[in-house]
């Protein structure tokens, strides 16, 4: 453990991203500049997260790490190790023992509870970039509170195709204010970015970080006639029978056969060891 | 390289560099009489391309001050200019296309049948 300061990020870096979490902690949806490093990682594969994880982890933490929800997939396996060989803190693949949960793409089937942080990586932090190319023009929207553009692109969403054409990464709107990408979760996992953990969200080639405290008000935009609709494979889990959780879709043969499984690994396990 | 504390400047090593200046023609504008205007380019090595095209794009990025019209030219965009010079941030979102994607792929699959069937229940209505 002498190789590494803890985490990797030395001190001063740390306390800079500290700084950057508690300004989004205290303006919720508001996305912080920050000096982001280089990782030893490609940009794009998490380094946002991991810096933020670095900047929150203390030797006592519990650490869990999921790609598209599952703990085995390539990019969870190495960002965990990476915090073993680094920081030397316990790992775990259960959602209620770990304290700091570092995410791609999902949020766990179990709720979390206060004390947890879960920290999502983010590839474009801005929820208005495809409506409008220009960060100059974007950052004025925000602090203008203009998203007349993103209300726009819904309704011509609704107009040509009977409704609202966006599947993950649905944009929200966070405590009356800001409206906030959520990160490329699946519009299913949107009802429960209300939630009583602190929620950090690291953008590092972009060089953006974000916040939610506990319980704060997370709306997903819609319409009163067209109103916001979480929605799933219309299936239970082959595997552990659950109706209410999110399905990825198998392929199993080349004659159109196919099985639908719980995308959150540790979720999907733990039922079917309780039913055995 | 400047010592302050010695008052003097040792030589540490050499590098080749290629600097280029541009003169480029100046119609003037509402503030400024016509005139030749410069645009600065310095790069490592000898690559004389690279400094003239690094000198153009730094004259064009130079409309505001001379009071010239902007022409939506991504070279006069300062934003798209930086992000597109910048390799390590270009790479980045490319890199990240290698990691699985099948949990937004699904989300969109479940709204690409959803809106499809829709779409063919009117056509069936229709006829
Ligand atoms: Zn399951």
């Amino acid at each position: 453990m002498k190789e590494y300061n803890f985490a990797y990020l030395d001190e001063q870096t740390k306390r800079m991203i500290r700084r950057a979490i508690l300004k989004g902690l205290a303006i919720p949806g508001y996305q912080v500049p920050f000096a982001s490093r280089e990782m030893p990682m490609p940009y794009g594969w998490g380094t946002g997260g991991v810096q933020v994880s670095a900047a929150v982890l203390t030797p006592d933490d519990t650490l869990k790490v999921i790609d598209q929800g599952a703990d085995d997939t390539t990019n969870a396996v190495s960002i965990r190790r990476f915090f073993q060989r680094t920081a030397g803190v316990a790992v775990t693949e259960k959602t209620g023992e770990a304290s700091v949960i570092q995410t791609r793409h999902r949020i766990p089937e179990q709720a979390l509870r206060e004390g947890q942080i879960i920290v999502y990586q983010v590839p474009i932090p801005e929820p208005l970039r495809f409506l409008e190319p220009s960060e100059v023009e974007t950052r004025k929207m925000h602090a203008l509170e203009d998203y007349g553009l993103m209300h726009v692109k819904l309704y011509e969403d609704i107009s040509q195709h009977g409704d609202i054409a966006t599947a993950y990464a649905y944009p929200v709107k966070v405590e009356g204010r800001y409206v906030m990408d959520p990160s490329p979760i699946p519009k299913f996992d949107n009802p429960k970015l209300d939630m009583a953990a602190i929620q950090l969200f690291g953008a590092g080639r972009e060089q953006r970080i974000y916040a939610l405290p506990p319980y704060t008000k997370v709306v997903s935009l819609d319409f009163d006639d067209y109103p916001f609709q979480p929605t799933k494979a219309d299936h239970a889990c082959a595997l552990c029978g659950s109706t209410s959780s999110y399905l990825d879709e198998l392929i199993t043969d080349d004659a159109g056969g196919r099985m639908f499984i719980c995308s959150d690994t540790d979720y999907c396990a733990t039922r079917v060891e309780d039913a055995a | 390289m400047d010592i302050p504390e010695l008052g003097f400047s040792i030589e540490i090593g050499e590098i080749t560099l290629t600097e280029c200046e541009t003169v480029n023609q100046f119609q003037g504008s509402k503030t400024q009489p016509p005139q030749f205007t410069r645009g600065y380019g310095l790069v490592f090595g000898m690559t004389e391309r690279k400094a003239i095209s690094m000198a153009l794009v730094d004259r064009a990025l130079r409309w505001a001050e001379l009071g010239e019209d902007y022409l939506g030219a991504p070279a006069q965009d300062e934003e798209f200019v930086l992000y597109h010079c910048d390799n390590i941030q270009a790479t980045g979102f490319l890199e990240h296309i290698k990691l699985p994607h099948y949990v937004d792929f699904q989300s969109e699959l479940e709204l690409i049948r959803k809106l499809r069937r829709d779409a063919q229940q009117m056509q069936e209505a229709a006829e």
